[in-house]
C-alpha cells in the first residue's frame, strides 16, 4: 500500500481544494484524505516535535534564563548574552579554534575529494575498490576512529612520527603541543569525512554528458582546461551542496576533538560545540549554553545565507 | 503548571543537548517510570518500601559488590528492598543532575566529596545529623574524622562516606632496586624526592609522571605553605609566593631536569596511571581508590608512601565518596535505615573483604588488609590522613577546576613563564569565586 496518493487524486484534492466552500461531497472526500495522511504522518511529527522543535524553542526561551537545573530558572534578559561577548575571553578562543578548523579543514577536505574523485573517474581497475576503501572510514563510527588515530599520533612510536622518521622528520608531540593539537584533529577528520564528499563528487562528473569533452577535445583543449572549463561548472551545483554540507557540519565539530584531547591542551581544540557541552552539564550553567548554542546557529545561518547569495555568481544549473 | 515546565524543559533541554553533542548521557524518562512503580508498589502494600540507589560503577564485580551490600538492607528489613541503579562515573553525574532537576532523583544518592557541594548548596541533599543522633548504634565515631568533614557542608553531614582517600605517592619497588635507590619514605623531602626523581630515569624510564589537573598540584602548594585560594573562598591565592614556589618546582622537574614523563595524551585522563602500570615510571601521586587497579594491572613489586615532606603542616587532600537521602524522597526514614545497615560495621566488613576502597570506618580495615597484602605500607593511608585536609571545593568547582587546569597547561605543555600563568589564573579565579558567594548568600 502507497502512503502518497497517486497523482489522479492529488489532482483531485486540488480542485477540490479550490472548491472547497461550493461542493461539500468533495470537502468531504478531501477531510478524510487529509485526515490519513497527517495520520500518517503523525509518528514523524511527534518525533519532530518532542526531539527538534520543542527542545528548540525550549533552548531558546531558556537562552534569557539563569538556569542551573537544580533550582528553578530565574529570567535574566539579556545577560547571557552581554556575558557571552563582553566578559568571555573563552568564548572568543573556542569561536576562533572551530573557525581555524573550518578555514583549514573544509578547503583540506574538498580539495582532497575532488583528486581523489577525478583519480577514480580517470581509472578502470579496482574502482569499486578503492571506492568502497575511501569511504568506509565515513561509516566507522567517529569515536572508534579517534582512539586508533591517538595511537597514530603518539609521538615515540605512533604511526605518524615514524612515518615521518622515514623522510628524516623529527615529528612533534602532536596532541600534546598547542600548536599541533588543532591540526591533527584536522587530519584525522579529513581522512575520516573525504570518502563522503568523493562519491558525491564521483556522481557529479558521472553525469556530465561525454560529448562535451569530446567536442573540447576536437577544439584542442588540455586536461587542465577540460577540467576547469567543463568539469568544475558542470560540477559546480555538487560542489555547492558539499561545500555547504561540510562548513555546517565542521562549525558543529565535537567528537574528534572531545576524544583525542578534550579540548586541550591549555584549550587549543576546545571548539563552539564542546563548550556549549561543557557549560551545560559541568558548569551547570544551562542557560548560557543554551545562548551559546543560538550564536553558533546564529553564524552558521549568517555562513549559509552569504553561500547562498554568492552561489548565483557560480554554480552553474545548466 | 510550573512544575510540568520544569519537567519539560529538563528533559527536552538534556534530550537536544545530549542530540547536539552526540554524547548521550541525559535521558532521564527511565526513572521517571521507575519512580512511577515505586509509588504503585507502595500503593499496593502500604509496609512494602521499595527505594531506589544509584551509583557509579566501572565494572560488572563492583556492580555485583553493590547490589550485594543492597541486599543486606533486605535481609535486616524485610519490608525495604533497595533497585540498584547505575551508570559510569561522568555518566552518574549527566543523570543525577537531569533527574534532581526534573524531580526524579532516586531516595539514595551516592555523592563524591568534590561534587558535594555543588549539590548540598541547592538543595539536593538531605542533612543527615538528625537520622545520626537518632541512631546511636550506628557508631559514626568510628569514620574516620578527615574524610566526614570532606563531606559535610555548613557543618553538617550530606553524605556517610564508604571510602577514605589521602592523596599518596605510589612507586615501583623493582625500580628503584634497579637503580640502587632506597625506597621513598615519610621523611623525603622535596630535594630528596628530585634525587630520588634524577636517579631512576633512565633507559626511557622517567623517575615521576603527572597528570594536568589542579588535583596532583594541590599537594605540592600545601606542602609549601600555600593554597590556591582562601579559607573564606573568596580570594585567589595560587598566584601567591608559596604556589607559585611549589607550581614552578613542578614546572622544572618536567622541564629543566626532565625527570617528568612528557605529557603525549592530554585527552585521556589515565595517561599517568597507564605508564605507572606499564612500569615506565617510578612514582606518582593517586589515592588509595586506585588499589585495585595497580594491584590486577602492575607487574611489579610497589609499594606506596606519604607524599613529600615541605614546609607546610599539611601535605596531602582527603576526598571520598559517600551515600546521602534525597529530601524530596517519600522514604527517607527507609533510607536512613538503608544506608545504615549498609554503611554499618557489616557492611563496612563486607565490602572490606572485597578489597575495593580503603574503609572509612576504622573498624573494617584490618579486614581490608587481609583481603590483600599490597600495599605493605598500608598503615601510610591513615598516616597520610593525618597530614590531609578535605580539597576544599566551591559550588561552581567543575568550571573553575577546568579554568585552572586549562592555564595551568601552559606550563606543562609550553614551559610558559609560571607566575604569567598564575596571575592570569587569578584574573579569571577572583570573578568565579564572587559567583559562588553569590550562590552561598542566595542558597541562605
Amino acid at each position: 500500500m502507497s502512503v502518497l496518493p497517486d497523482i489522479d487524486n492529488r489532482e483531485a484534492n486540488r480542485v477540490g481544494m479550490m472548491k472547497l466552500t461550493s461542493q461539500k461531497r468533495r470537502r468531504k472526500k478531501w477531510n478524510s484524505e487529509a485526515l490519513a495522511g497527517y495520520l500518517f504522518l503523525t509518528p514523524n511529527i511527534i518525533g519532530f516535535l518532542s526531539f527538534t522543535a520543542v527542545p528548540v524553542l525550549v533552548s531558546l526561551i531558556l537562552s534569557f534564563y539563569d538556569w542551573e537545573m537544580l533550582i528553578p530558572p530565574i529570567f535574566v534578559g539579556l545577560e547571557n548574552f552581554k556575558n557571552l561577548f563582553l566578559n568571555d575571553p573563552l568564548f572568543y578562543q573556542v569561536i576562533k579554534n572551530t573557525l581555524y578548523y573550518v578555514g583549514v579543514y573544509v578547503p583540506f577536505n574538498i580539495v582532497a575529494a575532488m583528486i581523489l574523485a577525478l583519480w577514480l573517474c580517470s581509472i578502470t581497475k579496482g574502482v569499486a575498490i578503492y571506492r568502497t576503501l575511501f569511504f568506509l572510514p565515513v561509516l566507522a563510527p567517529t569515536v572508534a576512529a579517534a582512539f586508533i588515530w591517538k595511537y597514530m599520533f603518539e609521538p615515540n612510536i605512533g604511526f605518524v612520527n615514524t612515518f615521518l622518521g622515514w623522510f628524516g622528520i623529527a615529528g612533534p608531540n602532536w596532541l600534546g603541543d598547542t600548536k599541533y593539537a588543532m591540526l591533527a584533529i584536522i587530519i584525522m577528520s579529513v581522512w575520516k569525512m573525504v570518502g563522503y564528499n568523493m562519491v558525491i563528487f564521483i556522481a557529479g562528473i558521472h553525469s556530465i554528458p561525454a560529448s562535451l569533452y569530446e567536442a573540447a577535445k576536437i577544439d584542442g583543449a588540455n586536461s587542465w582546461n577540460r577540467f576547469v572549463y567543463i568539469t568544475l561548472p558542470m560540477l559546480s551545483p555538487a560542489l555547492f551542496f558539499a561545500v555547504v554540507m561540510t562548513i555546517i557540519t565542521s562549525f558543529q565539530v565535537f567528537d574528534q576533538a572531545y576524544i583525542m584531547t578534550a579540548g586541550g591542551p591549555a584549550n587549543a581544540t576546545n571548539t563552539i560545540v564542546m563548550y556549549i557541552y561543557e557549560s551545560g552539564f559541568q558548569f551547570f550553567k544551562m542557560g548560557y549554553a543554551s545562548s551559546i548554542a543560538w550564536v553558533l546557529f546564529g553564524v552558521i545561518f549568517t555562513v549559509t545565507m552569504i553561500q547562498m547569495k554568492v552561489q548565483k555568481k557560480w554554480v552553474n544549473y545548466d | 503548571m510550573k512544575k510540568l515546565w520544569k519537567k519539560v524543559s529538563a528533559v527536552s533541554l538534556a534530550v537536544s543537548l545530549s542530540i547536539l553533542t552526540a554524547c548521550g548521557g541525559g535521558g532521564s524518562t527511565p526513572s521517571n517510570t521507575s519512580g512511577g512503580t515505586t509509588e504503585q508498589a507502595q500503593e499496593k502494600k502500604a509496609e512494602q518500601v521499595q527505594l531506589r540507589w544509584m551509583m557509579w560503577t566501572g565494572s560488572d564485580e563492583e556492580k555485583k559488590v553493590w547490589e550485594t551490600l543492597a541486599a543486606k538492607v533486605t535481609e535486616k528489613y524485610p519490608e525495604i528492598t533497595v533497585k540498584f541503579e547505575t551508570d559510569s562515573f561522568p555518566n552518574y553525574w549527566d543523570k543525577l543532575q537531569t533527574q534532581v532537576a526534573s524531580g526524579s532523583a532516586p531516595d539514595i544518592i551516592s555523592m563524591q566529596s568534590l561534587r558535594m557541594p555543588t549539590f548540598a548548596t541547592r538543595g539536593a541533599l538531605e542533612p543527615l545529623n538528625p537520622f545520626i543522633e537518632k541512631s546511636p548504634e550506628f557508631k559514626i565515631e568510628n569514620f574516620d574524622g578527615s574524610i566526614l568533614e570532606a563531606l559535610s557542608w555548613d557543618g553538617k553531614v550530606m553524605a556517610i562516606p564508604y571510602d577514605l582517600g589521602p592523596y599518596i605517592l605510589y612507586y615501583n619497588k623493582d625500580l628503584f632496586d634497579k637503580y640502587g635507590v632506597p625506597y621513598p619514605d615519610e621523611n623525603m623531602d622535596w630535594a630528596g624526592f628530585l634525587e630520588k626523581a634524577k636517579a631512576t630515569t633512565q633507559d626511557g624510564n622517567y623517575g615521576f609522571v603527572m597528570r594536568n589537573v589542579i588535583d596532583q598540584v594541590v599537594p605540592w602548594i600545601w606542602a609549601n605553605g600555600g593554597n590556591y585560594m582562601n579559607e573564606e573562598k573568596t580570594k585567589s591565592m595560587i598566584h601567591e609566593k608559596e604556589a607559585a614556589e611549589a607550581i614552578q618546582f613542578l614546572s622544572d622537574l618536567m622541564h629543566k631536569h626532565k625527570v617528568t614523563m612528557p605529557i603525549t595524551d592530554p585527552g585521556n585522563d589515565t595517561f599517568y596511571r597507564e605508564q605507572f602500570y606499564a612500569g615506565k615510571v617510578a612514582m606518582y601521586l593517586d589515592g588509595p581508590w586506585n588499589f585495585g587497579n595497580v594491584r590486577a594491572k602492575a607487574n611489579f613489586k610497589w609499594d606506596i608512601a606519604t607524599i613529600p615532606q615541605g614546609k607546610g603542616e599539611i601535605n596531602s587532600w582527603v576526598a571520598g565518596s559517600g551515600f546521602g537521602i534525597n529530601p524530596k524522597s517519600k522514604h527517607k526514614e527507609e533510607a536512613w535505615k538503608a544506608i545504615s545497615v549498609m554503611m554499618g560495621e557489616e557492611g563496612f566488613e563486607y565490602l572490606a573483604t572485597t578489597g575495593r576502597a580503603f574503609p572509612a570506618r576504622s573498624t573494617a580495615i584490618e579486614t581490608f588488609k587481609k583481603a590483600d597484602e599490597r600495599p605493605a605500607n598500608m598503615e601510610d593511608v591513615s598516616k597520610a590522613a593525618l597530614k590531609a585536609k578535605p580539597f576544599a571545593v566551591t559550588t561552581n568547582w567543575q568550571e573553575t577546576q577546568l579554568m585552572i587546569n586549562r592555564e595551568l597547561d601552559k606550563v606543562w605543555f609550553n614551559n610558559a613563564p609560571v607566575q604569567e600563568v598564575l596571575d592570569n589564573i587569578q584574573k579569571q579565579m577572583d570573578p568565579l569565586l564572587d559567583k559562588h558567594q553569590k550562590t552561598l548568600s542566595s542558597s541562605k
